[in-house]
C-alpha cells in the first residue's frame, strides 16, 4: 500500500513536469515569432532558422493533444474505458500528436505514457508495448527526422534571445527533461522492486502448498489402508452376525424340535393322542424356525419383532417355548412400553431366546424365570433356571454371541452356574438421548 | 440497441456537419492573398504602382468567379522583406507574393516557397522556354524552380553622345569590347580647360563586378559554397577594372560631373533609362547633352554582358489554395496582358520572350524615345539573352559586402593581383563555410 502511494505520487509529479515543459515549449513557439514580428526582427529571426517555422497557432494541437492524453488516462483509471485496451494506443497516439506539434523537441511524454500504461499489461503484451514505445522514443529523438520533416527546434528559437535569458530558458528545459527522466527511472525501479517481492512471495506460497500436498498424500495412503481394514472388519462382523442369526433361529427351532421329539417318543406308548398333539407342536416349531431362517436371509430380524412389540414378542416366545418343552417359563416385565432402538430390541430378544434355549437344552430345567427391568437408563435382563447348572462354564457359541452383542451396545454379561444357571445382562439405553 | 441508436445519431450529426461546411464553404467566396511592393523595386518613380497588379487581379477574378484576391497596399520596398518575414512568422503569409532578389535565397532555403517544377511541367500553357534563361534562373535555388520572374531590369551602358561627338568618336556598336571601352575612356579623360585638373572622364561607376559579369566570371558558385574570385577570368576582370581606375587616379569623379555631361560612360539600369528617356524627365535631368544606352562592353573570355536584377513571384509552401495560387502566379508572370503592362505602367522588362520581342513592345519603346535612340528591340532582347543572374544563397548580401571591401583593398596593392585575389578567395571561402 505504501509503495502504491509512492508510485502514484511519482506519476503525478511526472504529469506536472510534463505539463510545465510542454506549456513552456509551447510558449516559446508562440511568443518568439510574435516578439520578433513586433520588434520588426522577422528577417533576422528567420535568417537564424534552418527551415520555415510552423505557424504559431499550430501549437494549439499540442494543447489539445495534451488535454486528450490526460483525459484518456483519467477515464482509463476510473474504468470508463472498459478493458482499458483503447488507452494502450490512444495515449501514445496523443503523446505523438503533442510531440509532433512541439517539433519533436520534447518526447518525454512517451515516458509518462509508459508509466501510465505499463502496469496494465502482463507478459508478452507488456514486452511488445515496451518495445514499441522504445522504438517510438528513439525515433522521435532523431534530429534527422526533425530536419526531414522541416521542423525547427526550440534551441533555434531560443538562439533569437540574448545570452542570459537564453541560457536560463535552455537550462530550465534541460533541467525539467532530466527530472522527468529521473522520475521515470525511479518509477521503474520501484515497480520492478515490487514485482520481485511479489514473485518471492508467490514462490514461498508455492513451496508451502507443495509441502501440504506431500502431507496430504501420506494421509491419503493411511486413509486408504484404514478403509481397507474397516472393510475387512465389516466383513468379519457380518460373518459373525450371520453365524449368530443362524444359531439363534435354526438352533432355537432345532432345540425345540429335538425336545418335542424326545417327549413324543416317550408319550407314544402312553398316550398316542398326546403324542399326536406334541407332533403338531413340533411341526409348528419347525415351520416357525423355517420362517425365521427365511426372514433371516431376507431381512435378518427376528420375525416376532417384525410383527409385534418387544413385550408381545417376548411373551409369545416364552409361551411357545413352554408348550414345546414342558418347562414352566415365567416372564416378568416391569415396564411393557420400553422405547428401545431396533438393535437394542434385537439384542434383548436374542438374549432372552438364547438364555431360555440354553436352559432347556443344556440345563434340562423345568422352571425358568425371565425378568426384565429398567432403572436409570440401564436395562437389566435376568434369566434364572432350576436346571443342573454347571461348575465350569464353557464358552459356547451362544454365550460368546451374547457377549458380542452386548459389547456392541456397551453392555455387560454375567453368568453363574452354581445354583441352577443364572444369566445377568446389563444394557445401557440410549433412548433418553434420542428423545 | 441503444448503442446502435447512438451510433446512428453520431453518424447523422457528422454527415450534417460535413454537409453544412461544404454548403457554407462553397457559397462563400475563396480569398487569395497577394503580397506586393509599393513603388518600384529599382526606385524608379511611377504613377500608380498598383496598376499592373490591379489589372491582373481583375482579369483573374473575372476568370475565377467566387474567388477574391486581396493585398495589403503601402508596403514600401525597404519594409517589404521584414513585412514578408513577419507574415511568415505569424503564419499569415500571402498565398502569392513578389520576392525581392535579396530575400529569395533565404525563403527558398527555409522551404517557405512552393516548388514549381512539377506545376511547370504539367501545365500546358507555360513552358520554361518562354522565359529568358537568366530571368528564369534567378528563381532557381538548389536546382529547384521556386519562383518565376515577374519583372527584370538589366544593366546597360549610358553613353553621353554629345561628349563623344565633341571628341569625334562614334557611338560604339552593341558588340563593343573592353578594349574599345578602355581606348575611348583613355582618349576622353583629360583636362579640357587647362586648369591642371582633369575635368572630363571616360567612365563613372564601372566596377570590377561589372567587369566580372561581362567576362563570364563570377564571384561565387551557384549555391554559395565556393568563391571564384581567383579564377583566371576573374583575375582578368579585376585587372581590367584596376587598369581603368588608374586612368582616374587622384581624380574626384562624382555623380554631379556625370549629370553635368562630363562623363562619357556610366552603367545604367534599364528602369532608369525608361524613366529618364521619355519627354518630361529627359529634359529635367539631363538637359545639357544627348544620351543613349547601349549594352555593356564584352570581356575577352565571356559572352555574358550584364547582371540581371529580377523581382520574382512565388507561392507560399503553406498556401491552402495551391491550384488557385498557381493560376494567379501564371496571371502575374506568364500572361501577355500583365507582362505587356510592365512596358506601359512600370519600368522593367518582361522576362517573357514573346512579350519583349512583340511589335507592340517595340512600338511602345519607340514612342517613348527620340528617333535616333539606338536601343531597339534587338538590343534589348540580346541584352536579356546575354544577361547573367547573381547566385542566391542566404548569406549572399553579407558575403558580397565583405568581398567588395577585400577586393578593393587588393586592387589598391600594385603587385601581383592574382596572389592577392587568392588570399581574398581563401578568406571569403572561410566566411562562407561558417
Amino acid at each position: 500500500m505504501q509503495k502504491d502511494e509512492s508510485l502514484t505520487l511519482l506519476r503525478q509529479v511526472m504529469l506536472l513536469i510534463n505539463l510545465a515543459l510542454c506549456a513552456f515549449i509551447s510558449a516559446v513557439f508562440v511568443l518568439t515569432p510574435l516578439r520578433a514580428a513586433q520588434r520588426a526582427e522577422g528577417v533576422h529571426f528567420l535568417q537564424g532558422l534552418s527551415s520555415l517555422p510552423a505557424a504559431p497557432w499550430s501549437v494549439a494541437f499540442a494543447a489539445m493533444g495534451f488535454a486528450a492524453f490526460v483525459m484518456i488516462d483519467l477515464l482509463c483509471r476510473r474504468g470508463k474505458l472498459g478493458s482499458g485496451r483503447p488507452a494502450l494506443w490512444l495515449e501514445p497516439a496523443f503523446a505523438l500528436l503533442v510531440i509532433l506539434a512541439l517539433h519533436l523537441d520534447y518526447n518525454g511524454l512517451l515516458l509518462l505514457a509508459v508509466v501510465n500504461l505499463v502496469d496494465r499489461l502482463r507478459g508478452r503484451g507488456r514486452m511488445r508495448f515496451l518495445a514499441a514505445m522504445t522504438s517510438l522514443y528513439l525515433l522521435t529523438s532523431l534530429d534527422v527526422l526533425r530536419s526531414g520533416l522541416g521542423m525547427v527546434s526550440v534551441s533555434e528559437y531560443l538562439a533569437y534571445y540574448e545570452g542570459q535569458p537564453r541560457q536560463l530558458m535552455q537550462s530550465a528545459i534541460g533541467l525539467l527533461s532530466a527530472l522527468n527522466l529521473i522520475l521515470f527511472l525511479g518509477y521503474m525501479v520501484i515497480l520492478v522492486g515490487r514485482r520481485t517481492e511479489e514473485n518471492a512471495a508467490i514462490r514461498r506460497l508455492n513451496g508451502e502448498l507443495e509441502r501440504a500436498n506431500e502431507k496430504l498424500s501420506v494421509l491419503n495412503v493411511q486413509l486408504k489402508n484404514y478403509a481397507a481394514e474397516s472393510e475387512r472388519m465389516a466383513e468379519t462382523r457380518e460373518r459373525n452376525r450371520l453365524a449368530r442369526e443362524i444359531h439363534d433361529t435354526l438352533g432355537h427351532a432345532l432345540t425345540g424340535i429335538t425336545a418335542g421329539a424326545d417327549a413324543c417318543i416317550e408319550m407314544m406308548d402312553i398316550s398316542p393322542d398326546m403324542a399326536r398333539k406334541q407332533m403338531e407342536l413340533i411341526a409348528k416349531t419347525a415351520r416357525a424356525g423355517m420362517n425365521e431362517v427365511r426372514r433371516s436371509v431376507s431381512a435378518l430380524r427376528p420375525d416376532a419383532l417384525e410383527r409385534f412389540r418387544l413385550s408381545e414378542a417376548l411373551a409369545k416366545l416364552c409361551s411357545e417355548m413352554q408348550q414345546t418343552s414342558h418347562a414352566e417359563i415365567r416372564l416378568d416385565m416391569q415396564q411393557t412400553d420400553l422405547r428401545l432402538s431396533q438393535d437394542e430390541e434385537d439384542a434383548v430378544y436374542r438374549i432372552v431366546q438364547e438364555s431360555v434355549t440354553n436352559a432347556i437344552r443344556h440345563g434340562h430345567a423345568t422352571e425358568i424365570n425371565v425378568c426384565l427391568s429398567c432403572q436409570e437408563r440401564r436395562m437389566s435382563i435376568v434369566v434364572q433356571d432350576n436346571g443342573i447348572g454347571c461348575a465350569k462354564i464353557e464358552q459356547g457359541f451362544g454365550l460368546r454371541h451374547m457377549r458380542e452383542r452386548l459389547r456392541l451396545l456397551g453392555g455387560s454379561l454375567r453368568v453363574d452356574g452354581t445354583n441352577g444357571f443364572r444369566i445377568e445382562a446389563d444394557i445401557p439405553l440410549r433412548w433418553g438421548d434420542e428423545v | 440497441m441503444m448503442r446502435a441508436v447512438k451510433r446512428l445519431t453520431g453518424g447523422g450529426l457528422l454527415a450534417a456537419l460535413v454537409l453544412a461546411v461544404t454548403v457554407f464553404g462553397s457559397s462563400r467566396e475563396t480569398v487569395i492573398t497577394v503580397g506586393v511592393i509599393a513603388g518600384s523595386y529599382w526606385d524608379a518613380p511611377t504613377g500608380n504602382c498598383y496598376a499592373v497588379i490591379d489589372d491582373a487581379i481583375a482579369r483573374f477574378e473575372q476568370a475565377h468567379p467566387n474567388v477574391r484576391v486581396e493585398y495589403t497596399s503601402g508596403i514600401l520596398k525597404r519594409d517589404y522583406s521584414e513585412w514578408l518575414a513577419d507574415q511568415y512568422l505569424l503564419g499569415k503569409e500571402p498565398d502569392v507574393f513578389l520576392v525581392m532578389p535579396e530575400d529569395f535565397g533565404m525563403l527558398a532555403e527555409l522551404g517557405a516557397l512552393q516548388p514549381l517544377d512539377s506545376l511547370l511541367q504539367n501545365d500546358g500553357a507555360v513552358s520554361e522556354a518562354d522565359f529568358y534563361p537568366a530571368a528564369l534562373e534567378s528563381g532557381v535555388s538548389g536546382g529547384v524552380q521556386y519562383a518565376l520572374p515577374y519583372e527584370c531590369v538589366p544593366t546597360l551602358m549610358f553613353v553621353n553622345k554629345t561628349l563623344l561627338e565633341a571628341e569625334g568618336i562614334p557611338v560604339p556598336d552593341s558588340d563593343w569590347t573592353w578594349e574599345d571601352f578602355y581606348a575611348i575612356c583613355a582618349k576622353v579623360t583629360r583636362d579640357t580647360d587647362g586648369d591642371g585638373t582633369i575635368d572630363r572622364f571616360g567612365s563613372y561607376g564601372y566596377t570590377w563586378r561589372d567587369a566580372l559579369v561581362s567576362n563570364g566570371a563570377a564571384l561565387f558558385d551557384e549555391n554559395g559554397s565556393r568563391c571564384l574570385i581567383a579564377e583566371p577570368s576573374s583575375v582578368e576582370a579585376v585587372e581590367f577594372a584596376q587598369k581603368l581606375e588608374q586612368l582616374y587616379v587622384d581624380c574626384d569623379i562624382t555623380a554631379r560631373s556625370f549629370d553635368e555631361g562630363n562623363v562619357a560612360f556610366r552603367p545604367f539600369l534599364f528602369s532608369d533609362y525608361r524613366t529618364y528617356q521619355p519627354y518630361p524627365w529627359r529634359i529635367k535631368r539631363y538637359s545639357g547633352f544627348e544620351w543613349d544606352c547601349i549594352p555593356m562592353p564584352g570581356g575577352p573570355s565571356g559572352s555574358g554582358r550584364s547582371e540581371l536584377s529580377t523581382v520574382l513571384a512565388a507561392i507560399s509552401s503553406r498556401s491552402s489554395q495551391q491550384a488557385l495560387a498557381w493560376e494567379l502566379l501564371k496571371e502575374l508572370t506568364c500572361s501577355d496582358e500583365t507582362q505587356e503592362m510592365l512596358y506601359t505602367d512600370s519600368h522593367g522588362v518582361s522576362a517573357l520572350r514573346r512579350v519583349t520581342q512583340s511589335p507592340q513592345t517595340q512600338r511602345i519603346l519607340q514612342q517613348d524615345t527620340p528617333g535616333d535612340s539606338q536601343l531597339g528591340l534587338e538590343i534589348l532582347s540580346d541584352v536579356m539573352e546575354q544577361a547573367v543572374t547573381a547566385p542566391h544563397f542566404r548569406s549572399y548580401d553579407q558575403t558580397l559586402l565583405l568581398a567588395e571591401s577585400l577586393v578593393a583593398t587588393a586592387m589598391e596593392d600594385d603587385h601581383n593581383l592574382a596572389l592577392q585575389l587568392q588570399r581574398v578567395q581563401r578568406e571569403l571561402e572561410e566566411y562562407l563555410q561558417n
